[in-house]
């Protein structure tokens, strides 16, 4: 069967599927409805830190490297710090630079890459050589270098990461501004006297994000697992501020006090996992048609 | 094959004179699974005799594609069949993904609409001619090139010994074409089906390759099935036509019949609504409405929001396949769907078959160009 | 009809128009070579007319359309729309020109942006050109899908929602929202289902009785060529060959290859297509990035091999040339039209075509 008759045999299904956005949203396997409600609870837990944990900061020397109790559920760090608050509050860390890091990184490669992918020639040839001189270094390289140059704040962070992230973003896009722009209907709206730029925002980008909204949500796992790395390796968010990477780090001290590293490492894992496995809902939701 | 193109039309396929059918298709039916249920072929039944070239003439949404590839359950994952498909004795319907891959190719030859999504890309037409000779007919290295070379120039390429180290994209849509059904009848296959071959091809180019399917067909006597959408497609290939709407076959005659005596009413506007080559018309007559849902198959007939000789039976039956006698008795009316059962039998298309038509008031006979020659 | 058509005040102005795509390094020369789509043609679009171009795939034809849409820019030669010449207009003059020429494009199922509803599609020309406000916006769209034959309900709903031919219907509802007075039409019913093909000619030449638009329509299917326009036009291998009054040239070709199309042009006719002996062009269309010398055609000719291959067929270009002196209408780019007439070639190629009409090629013609 061809290509090109599988798409009229999807054409002539696609009538019927009238999903509405919501409808085409909901999770349809047990692991989509898993990471669906995971990142839920967890985003649930983080907003609601301060009702629901001690402070993070506050230090009790005596009761140092305790393990989980009914005062301290998850137990305490080397400096007497409650657990179960800094999981909490260093979540709030985690999830304020994975979606930052995609707004920014994301906004910044889907401008670059749509205005690359759109002027084509020239233009095109020389905004992507620099896109490959970013992409020559390892991200993780260029998000160190720069975390290291500008200090370790969240802010810097999601600078840090972003700079190491847009060009994926900007080639992605750009491919797909490329293969849309010759579509017939973008012809048409040149035809009809539409300018170049709102030929790309209001015709070519809306038909070029597809791939992108797939791609944009498995990335905010990946975000925070960078902003995480960042941290274990100590170029990260500075201490106190609660961070899950620089956490394990300072737990790899203590490899006896198995609560210690535990907490942060299984915090880490269900919620990276969890958006992934939520990611196939947003990949199937691609494939449907707007619709009322 | 390995002689050149023998002159057309040397050898005329006789249908009567094979024991059996070649194919037997009955009561075939796909469904595609998609978010509602596409019917896309109907419980459809015909037989080929060995040598026939038939037509199977259809839009697309009639499932003439779907029920072609069903044969050689080359469907995808989603797509239900029901029904048997029987090749040369063989129910293919019950045979293992492993026996299946023997039939297809040796066979059951495909030859498709788009040449160049046919081949593959990255290896050179000899490597792929070769590839088939050596599966199929069992030949070494080097005897399959030296068959390959031998097979491209049958099919008309020209300088077929150097072409042999081209890749796809060197060759023009024709040629691809010609390479294709090089492989295709390699194994020389027993039933060549043809899906909409030339659709993609300019019409110079169209003509030659019809041509070269006509020879090839009758030369070796291969049973053909051209699935096309076009009515002037068939008319120089095939001795008999099926027309296909709805996932139905709704008419079934020899070809000659179909353009002089057409009795569907579906098959009388399409004659109608083409523009002709030979005359201007003052306007074209049109078919109203749109081609129907498939996934909401109509309760009657479903070309009757359609037709013009729509009749009250023909909102709530689904008229099935009969002789035009037989039609005509039942739309005087007191012939129910047993008694022209009981009285002929359920029609099936075949070689022997008479004119059949699925209506319950065929509109009396017109062919498109019956009446040309004359000023309409 | 044609004739006093011709007479009408000319819209579009194609003059020696040459469009070449760079191409990459030639397989023998090692230099860069062009692509050549269409090289050096020239014709005239009169109001009021439809005029259809012919050809092959790679003849060049909807590059030509392109050019005139101004969707490329041509590499030599001009175009004139109503008289202003489009490759030295302003950006302000250009956005005025394209209210006045819409495209209507082959697959409806690409030419409609998925996103967007119907209403949205069809007033987009509108929006551009900050035609209206949204209410009158909104009465236009609804005007516009009334005329096209679509359902008001439609305006709510997406293309996907819609078929083949209701989505042509909507192209054309919204090639005609500014009103325009040409329409280019390439293949406009080619992917449509052969049931409603029939609709779609009939809406487009109703439109244009109304509107008393001018078409230029682009098809490979002869029949519907000839059902469709006045004149035609065919090319090949970025050349203009032919370009005749529609009956004329289905009557009475004089270039060799528009003889081949013809005779190889299936017909729904068994009786006609089991005795017609057709002539088969050898080999394939040369490639345009290095097209043959002399006549484009002089490779695949067949008239050329029966005169026994002429000198001149290789060496030098045949101009395009009137045919008055024949007694007949239009241009032909052949060194020998006469030897085209005289052939037995296309005594049977028309009578394959025209039934028993053939013998009398006054009678038959529709006023």
């Amino acid at each position: 069967m061809t290509v090109g008759r599988l798409r009229r045999l999807e054409e002539a299904i696609v009538p019927t599927r009238l999903g509405t956005t919501l409808e085409s949203l909901r999770p349809r396997t047990f692991l989509e409805t898993y990471g669906l409600v995971v990142i839920l609870m967890i985003v649930a837990a983080v907003a609601a830190a301060p009702l629901v944990a001690p402070d993070p900061l506050a230090q009790d020397l005596t009761s140092a490297l305790a393990g989980p109790s009914g005062e301290h559920w998850l137990g305490t760090d080397n400096l007497g710090r409650d657990l179960w608050s800094r999981i909490l509050y260093g979540g709030r860390v985690s999830l304020v630079i994975g979606v930052f890091v995609l707004l920014t990184a994301g906004a910044v490669g889907v401008l670059y890459g749509a205005v690359s992918g759109y002027a084509g020639g020239m233009v095109d040839a020389v905004m992507m050589r620099i896109v490959d001189i970013f992409l020559s270094f390892p991200s993780i390289m260029l998000a160190l270098l720069i975390s290291a140059a500008l200090g370790p704040t969240v802010r810097n962070v999601i600078i840090a990461i972003s700079a190491a992230w847009w060009p994926v973003y900007a080639r992605l896009v750009r491919g797909q501004v490329i293969v849309v722009k010759e579509r017939e209907f973008v012809t048409a709206s040149r035809a009809l006297g539409a300018g170049p730029i709102r030929n790309l925002f209001r015709t070519v980008l809306p038909n070029s994000f597809g791939v992108m909204k797939t791609i944009f949500v498995l990335d905010v796992g990946y975000a925070i697992l960078a902003g995480s790395t960042l941290g274990f390796l100590g170029l990260g968010v500075s201490p106190p501020t609660p961070e899950w990477g620089y956490m394990i780090r300072e737990a790899l001290q203590y490899p006896t006090h198995w609560w210690f590293i535990l907490s942060p490492g299984l915090a880490l894992l269900l919620f990276v996992s969890a958006i992934n496995f939520a990611g196939g809902i947003v990949t199937r939701s691609v494939y449907e048609v707007p619709g009322r | 094959m390995k002689s050149p193109v023998a002159e057309p039309g040397t050898i005329v396929a006789d249908a009567a004179e094979a024991d059996g059918p070649l194919l037997s298709v009955r009561d075939l039916s796909v469904t595609f699974r998609a978010e509602s249920l596409v019917r896309a072929v109907r419980t459809v039944s015909y037989d080929l005799a060995v040598g026939e070239q038939v037509g199977l003439v259809g839009e697309s949404g009639s499932g003439k594609s779907a029920g072609a590839l069903a044969l050689a359950r080359l469907l995808p994952e989603y797509a239900d069949v029901s029904g048997t498909v029987t090749l040369d004795g063989t129910n293919l319907m019950r045979l293992t993904e492993r026996e299946l891959r023997e039939v297809r190719g040796d066979q059951i030859g495909i030859v498709y609409q788009d040449p160049f999504s046919s081949l593959n890309p990255v290896l050179t037409i000899g490597k792929q001619l070769a590839e088939v000779l050596r599966k199929h007919k069992r030949l070494g290295a080097r005897a399959a090139r030296r068959q390959a070379a031998q097979l491209l120039g049958s099919v008309g390429v020209p300088n077929a010994d150097d072409r042999l180290s081209d890749y796809p994209h060197q060759f023009s849509g024709g040629m691809r074409q010609r390479a294709v059904i090089a492989m295709a009848v390699a194994p020389r296959p027993a039933l060549l089906i043809a899906d909409e071959p030339t659709t993609a091809l300019d019409v110079t180019v169209q003509a030659q390759i019809l041509e070269l399917l006509d020879e090839l067909t009758s030369q070796h006597r291969t049973t053909m099935l051209l699935i096309t959408h076009d009515l002037g497609v068939v008319a120089g290939v095939t001795q008999r036509v099926m027309v296909m709407y709805a996932g139905r076959i709704v008419e079934s005659s020899t070809t000659a019949d179909v353009f002089t005596r057409a009795s569907h009413p579906y098959t009388v506007a399409l004659h109608r609504s083409l523009p002709r080559i030979d005359l201007r018309q003052e306007r074209l007559v049109t078919i109203e409405g749109q081609p129907p849902d498939p996934t909401r198959p109509a309760e009657g007939c479903p070309f009757a929001p359609r037709c013009p000789s729509r009749i009250d039976r023909c909102a709530t039956e689904d008229p099935p396949l009969m002789t035009i006698p037989t039609a005509r008795r039942a739309t005087a009316g007191g012939w129910n769907m047993t008694s022209i059962q009981d009285a002929d039998g359920v029609q099936v298309p075949g070689p022997a078959s008479p004119h059949l038509t699925a209506c319950w008031n065929p509109p009396a006979p017109v062919g498109g160009l019956s009446e040309r020659g004359s000023t309409p | 009809m044609s004739a006093d058509k011709g007479k009408s005040p000319v819209l579009v102005m194609v003059e020696d128009l040459r469009v070449w795509f760079p191409a990459g390094k030639g397989p023998s020369t090692g230099r860069r070579g062009f692509i050549k789509a269409v090289d050096g043609i020239t014709f005239s679009v009169h109001r009021g007319e439809t005029l259809g171009l012919v050809g092959e795939s790679g003849c060049g034809k909807t590059t030509t359309a392109r050019a005139i849409l101004k969707l490329l820019d041509p590499t030599e030669g001009r175009i004139r729309f109503d008289g202003v010449d489009l490759s030295t207009v302003s950006r302000r003059e250009l956005r005025l020109i394209r209210r006045r020429m819409q495209p209507v494009f082959q697959d409806p199922f690409s030419s409609l942006n998925p996103k967007r509803t119907v209403e949205r599609i069809v007033a987009e020309p509108l929006v551009i050109h900050r035609q209206g406000t949204t209410a009158e916006r909104k009465a236009r769209v609804s005007e516009l899908l009334d005329t096209v034959g679509l359902p008001p309900d439609a305006a709510g709903r997406y293309p996907h929602a819609f078929s083949g031919g209701q989505r042509q219907r909507i192209a054309i509802a919204r090639a005609m929202a500014l009103q325009p007075d040409l329409i280019i039409a390439d293949e406009p019913v080619s992917a449509l289902d052969v049931s409603i093909r029939a609709q779609i000619l009939n809406l487009l030449s109703d439109l244009q009785d109304q509107f008393h638009l001018t078409y230029l329509v682009i098809a490979h299917d002869l029949a519907l060529v000839r059902q469709v326009t006045d004149r035609v036009g065919v090319m090949y291998l970025g050349k203009l060959v032919e370009l005749r009054p529609t009956e004329d040239l289905y009557r009475a070709p004089l270039h060799p290859y528009t003889v081949a199309l013809l005779s190889s042009a299936p017909i729904p006719d068994t009786q006609a297509e089991a005795t017609r002996q057709r002539i088969v062009l050898e080999g394939d269309v040369p490639s345009p990035a290095d097209p043959p010398t002399g006549c484009r055609f002089h490779t695949r000719c067949w008239l050329r091999q029966k005169l026994g291959d002429p000198d001149i067929c290789s060496a030098e270009a045949p101009a395009l040339a009137p045919v008055q002196d024949r007694g007949a209408s239009g241009v032909v780019a052949c060194h020998f039209p006469e030897a085209v007439e005289d052939s037995h070639e296309r005594r049977e190629t028309l009578v394959a075509l025209t039934g028993s009409r053939a013998s009398s090629p006054s009678e038959g013609t529709t006023p």
